[in-house]
């Protein structure tokens, strides 16, 4: 298993790499940062000073280079609406949607995985029905929608909760259940798909014919089976809602990494954009690993 | 010896429901009675209902397949009306089962030791370290090497012979009355086959354990059984001990299965078989289910349904025209 893993890790340098390329070049070619910098009527003559002091009138490989070398001394560049260091406006955003991601998640499993299996059980049943007619309604809604609807009706009418920002636990659930309906509605069929199909395995006979209860038969054996696939979706939605909860971030003001990247999109701040990117890149890639590393502890075969 | 009757089964229909409430019967008034230590085999081709009976004794059918009998008394105790919780205190304690596939019976997420110890610390309600004891005992018993590296190991590390090896280990491990090997040697290759048979037939040696012994393999049966039952579309069409059936045998289905094996010492210019296929569940054939692949059929055999009778002592079948007297395997 070290072994694996060592390689595993090993893999993440060309990953990474290549990552640095396609963000450099899409932000550098999607148009000019002076265009936001300067007011509409600079003149000609000052743009070109700012592209000249920006270093944006070098060619494009020697713009990466510098790119490069500055992000192996910790350097992400420079924001110009913030005017300063990129990296820790982005680190600060960090924990905002390590928040919101993680409980989102712990939400969409809690409610994803009982109703998966649960359904499974009850196959062919009403039951069954209502479970599958709720994931297919909670992935239909879109999230901009659910949060606006929570803040109408929780926010506004009832007044319930507070509409936006972060700093106190009534704030943090609308944009986590939010997150948590779209999510665990992708969940929900695959749990249920998953246990139907292992239900009916070899295996789970055998362990009926030892007489183990039904309860030890369904979430001991064939549970376990049917959580390798639940992990890899689980491990796909960390890193989206991330930093990919941009819509639920903005919609409910929360101050995390996706807010910010849509932010830096608008006012053209490549520095913060590419900050953003290759954080979220490089998360993915920590939780992927995390993913493999769940899996082999969850299945033998996969420790070769 | 008189044997003591472990169990008996008076007329066992299994049914499976189909879309619109039909029903369509797989197995049709099964009665038959197996003595401790005894070993009965029951052969008959792929879809005569062999695996189905089997799972309706140990209580493992599943929806759309429903069992009904008269009886079905273990140790003179009748368990048909038991309920699903008394059925699983039954399974894995006196009632247990060995499967076809053992390279998919087991596991793959826990190992060897985890799977067979939890039937044993379940039944015999016993510690976890005398569980693992029992357990390192009992895989010893069933001739695995270095018992206690195979204990920690998982099933992916073992070949197809020695997880049947661990399937028999699980299945004897609380010393069942009655066991049910559902061709238990049919996915092996035929050095290991023999292995296993050899096993099996050592360990029941040792115990009163009552076999019930599936297989589409004559020879296996030559091997093993003392009784056979012929099953054929759901029925039992002959009933006889291994010698009767080997060398008198009266129903010409039976007469088809052993004139289909292959003789060691006879040149085949072709081989032999039955023509045509057993008949769907939906399409049962009126009269003998057997008439229309019967080569001796006539008139009666297509409207009169032939009841099991006895014709001598031990020795029964379901068949108008019974072979005895006029043909002889000899």
């Amino acid at each position: 298993m070290g072994k694996y893993m060592r390689r595993r890790l090993l893999q993440v340098i060309p990953v990474l790499l290549i990552v640095t390329v396609v963000v450099f070049f899409m932000v550098h070619l999607s148009g000019d940062p002076t265009s936001m910098m300067l007011p509409q009527d600079a003149t000609q003559e000052a743009r070109e000073n700012l592209r000249e002091a920006l270093g944006l009138n070098r060619p494009l490989h020697v713009q990466y280079w510098i790119f490069i070398k500055g992000l192996f001394q910790g350097d992400f560049g420079i924001s110009h609406k913030y005017n300063a260091p990129a990296l820790p406006i982005v680190l600060e955003r960090i924990p905002a949607s390590l928040e919101l991601c993680a409980v989102s998640i712990v939400l969409s499993v809690v409610i994803a995985i009982p109703l998966g299996v649960w359904a499974a059980r009850a196959h062919g049943t009403p039951f069954d029905s209502l479970v599958n007619a709720l994931a297919v309604l909670g992935q239909a809604m879109p999230s901009f929608w659910i949060g606006i609807m929570l803040i109408l009706l929780l926010g506004v009418k009832w007044t319930l909760l507070p509409v936006s920002g972060r700093g106190s636990m009534a704030q943090l659930i609308m944009p986590s259940v939010t997150l948590a309906i779209g999510t665990s509605a992708q969940i929900i069929p695959l749990v249920r798909s998953s246990m139907l199909e292992i239900v009916h395995e070899d295996y789970i006979r055998t362990a009926r014919s030892k007489g183990l209860s039904e309860r030890t038969v369904i979430y001991r054996h064939a549970f376990k089976n049917a959580l390798v696939p639940v992990i890899t979706m689980v491990a796909l939605q960390i890193p989206a809602l991330f930093g990919g909860a941009l819509i639920t971030e903005t919609i409910f003001a929360w101050p995390g990494l996706g807010q910010l990247m849509v932010t830096g999109v608008t006012n053209h701040d490549m520095a913060i954009v590419q900050a953003c990117i290759l954080m979220i890149t490089f998360i993915t890639i920590v939780v992927n690993l995390c993913a493999d590393m769940l899996y082999c502890l969850i299945d033998p075969r996969i420790r070769m | 010896m008189e044997r003591q009757t472990t169990l008996e089964v008076r007329n066992l229909n299994v049914y499976f429901k189909t879309a619109g409430g039909n029903r369509t019967q797989a197995v049709r008034n099964l009665s038959f009675q197996v003595g401790s230590g005894e070993l009965l085999g029951i052969v008959g081709e792929s879809g005569c209902g062999k695996s189905v009976s089997s799972l309706a004794i140990m209580g493992l059918l599943e929806f759309p397949a429903i069992a009904e009998a008269d009886k079905i008394c273990l140790m003179g105790t009748d368990i048909s009306k038991n309920s699903r919780e008394e059925m699983r205190k039954l399974r894995g304690s006196e009632l247990s089962m060995i499967f076809q596939e053992p390279m998919t019976s087991l596991n793959p997420l826990f190992t060897i030791g985890a799977q067979l110890s939890d039937t044993i610390a379940l039944h015999q309600e016993c510690g976890k370290a005398e569980a693992k004891r029992r357990a390192v005992e009992m895989l010893e018993k069933v001739g695995i090497p270095r018992a206690e590296a195979v204990y920690k190991s998982y099933p992916n590390e073992l070949s197809g012979g020695m997880r049947q090896r661990v399937m028999i280990a699980i299945a004897l491990a609380n010393s069942p009355k009655l066991l049910i090997a559902d061709e238990p040697t049919t996915a092996l290759d035929v050095t290991i086959q023999a292995q296993i048979l050899e096993l099996m037939r050592d360990l029941i040696q040792d115990s009163n354990t009552a076999i019930l012994f599936i297989t589409h393999d004559l020879g296996v049966i030559a091997e093993m059984a003392d009784r056979v039952l012929v099953m054929y579309a759901g029925s039992i069409v002959e009933e006889a001990d291994v010698m009767t059936l080997f060398h008198n045998c009266a129903h010409p289905y039976t007469q088809g299965l052993l004139d289909s094996t292959i003789k060691v010492h006879e040149i085949h210019d072709e081989l032999r078989c039955i023509e045509g296929v057993v008949p769907s569940l939906r399409d049962m054939p009126s009269g003998c289910a057997f008439h229309p692949r019967c080569p001796y059929a006539q008139e009666d055999c297509r409207s009169q349904r032939p009841e099991l009778r006895k014709t001598a002592e031990g020795h029964a079948v379901a068949c108008l025209h019974p072979l005895r007297g006029r043909w002889n395997h000899d």
